[in-house]
């Protein structure tokens, strides 16, 4: 597994994960996430979801 | 010589239907007129919820909170609860529109005309009180997921996402609208709640039965083995949904996703889920939908 594995499509995560994941990425980013405005791209893989929700933090 | 009298046979959907849309008649109400919204209400100084059903009972967050935290929190989770019924229901009311008339069956479709009529009156009742008293409803974060069915499949996973959205909530409604301690308001709405929860739950029930019993001997074992194994954990995600550091925030609790944590893991709330969910998990196993209590 490395930061382009598929997370959803390989079942590393299930879709009833995904709650989990967004309440994790909040507590990293302090704040909340708008899940209504999520393209079903940012949860690709790793990469994908530090481009959606932490490179424009800087972080 | 006593006479040996046969049981009498189980009743059909279509016969509790027909009972069930009788008494929704019987006790139509008016979301528009019949609740009497307070002003204002006194956050931090009274009882929303009973204490033992807030989220962070008995954890060390709850110890470290005086009397008026405990209110106010008791107020956010309330807003929580209701938004998470709020968003349980949404799904429901779509999915309940593709039951009517599918079924060819007139008496199940006219009761689904007033279970779809009761639950839309229930997203009034719980937006208008979050918005109302708390500016907001709290969002949801789940996110659907496509997925391919056997037949009968989806059908048997709708009705147990009803289940699981009432059943959990029937459980709270039930508690709180006994509870005098707590304001009059949030009373008042468990218990309309509960009046229409009770029949949806019993008409759910028995509709799902019959749709596991009509369905399930038919799938292939991995397709069993694949419902059991998403219905274990979408029960245990539905619970995490009534943990929201959102809410804690607003309460001002500071470290509301550690608060979360420790209550997800603390023994006193699973022992509480546990508890909550017993009569829906005896009623999975009983009809064979899941084998074991799952893990929650």
């Amino acid at each position: 597994m490395d930061d382009r594995t598929p997370i959803l499509d390989s079942g590393i995560l299930s879709s009833l994960d995904v709650v989990e994941l967004v309440i994790f990425i909040e507590s990293l980013r302090g704040e909340e996430v708008d899940v209504d405005s999520i393209e079903p791209e940012a949860l690709l893989n790793v990469d994908s979801l530090f481009e959606t929700f932490f490179k424009a933090f800087g972080r | 010589m006593n006479a040996i009298t046969a049981p009498p046979a189980p009743e059909t959907s279509t016969q509790l239907s027909t009972r069930l849309s009788r008494a929704s008649v019987k006790k139509l109400w008016n979301v528009y007129g019949d609740i009497a919204w307070p002003e204002s209400v006194d956050i931090g100084g009274e009882w929303f919820m009973t204490p033992e059903l807030v989220s962070l009972y008995g954890t060390p967050a709850w110890d470290a909170l005086d009397e008026t935290g405990r209110k106010r929190l008791s107020f956010y989770d309330l807003v929580n609860f209701f938004s998470l019924t709020l968003h349980g229901e949404r799904p429901l009311v779509q999915g309940l529109c593709n039951q009517m008339y599918a079924r060819q069956n007139a008496e199940v479709t006219e009761y689904i005309h007033h279970f779809l009529d009761e639950e839309n009156k229930h997203m009034v009742m719980f937006g208008e009180f979050c918005s109302r008293y708390a500016g907001k409803v709290y969002a949801q974060k789940k996110l659907v997921v496509p997925k391919t069915y056997a037949k009968g499949e989806e059908d048997v996973t709708f009705f147990i996402k009803v289940l699981i959205v009432e059943e959990l909530g029937d459980y709270y409604n039930v508690m709180m609208q006994r509870d005098a301690s707590i304001a009059p308001i949030s009373r008042e709405i468990n218990r309309i709640h509960h009046a229409d929860e009770a029949r949806h739950i019993i008409f759910g029930r028995r509709l799902l039965a019959e749709l596991w019993n009509e369905h399930a001997p038919k799938w292939q074992p991995e397709t069993l083995t694949g419902l059991r194994t998403w219905l274990a954990g979408y029960l245990k995600a539905s619970w995490n949904d009534f943990y929201n550091p959102t809410a804690y925030k607003d309460a001002g609790i500071a470290d509301a996703y550690d608060a979360r944590q420790a209550a997800l893991a603390a023994e006193c709330c699973r022992e509480h889920r546990r508890r909550v969910s017993r009569k829906l998990v005896d009623y999975f196993i009983d009809t064979g939908i899941l084998e074991a209590e799952p893990a929650l």
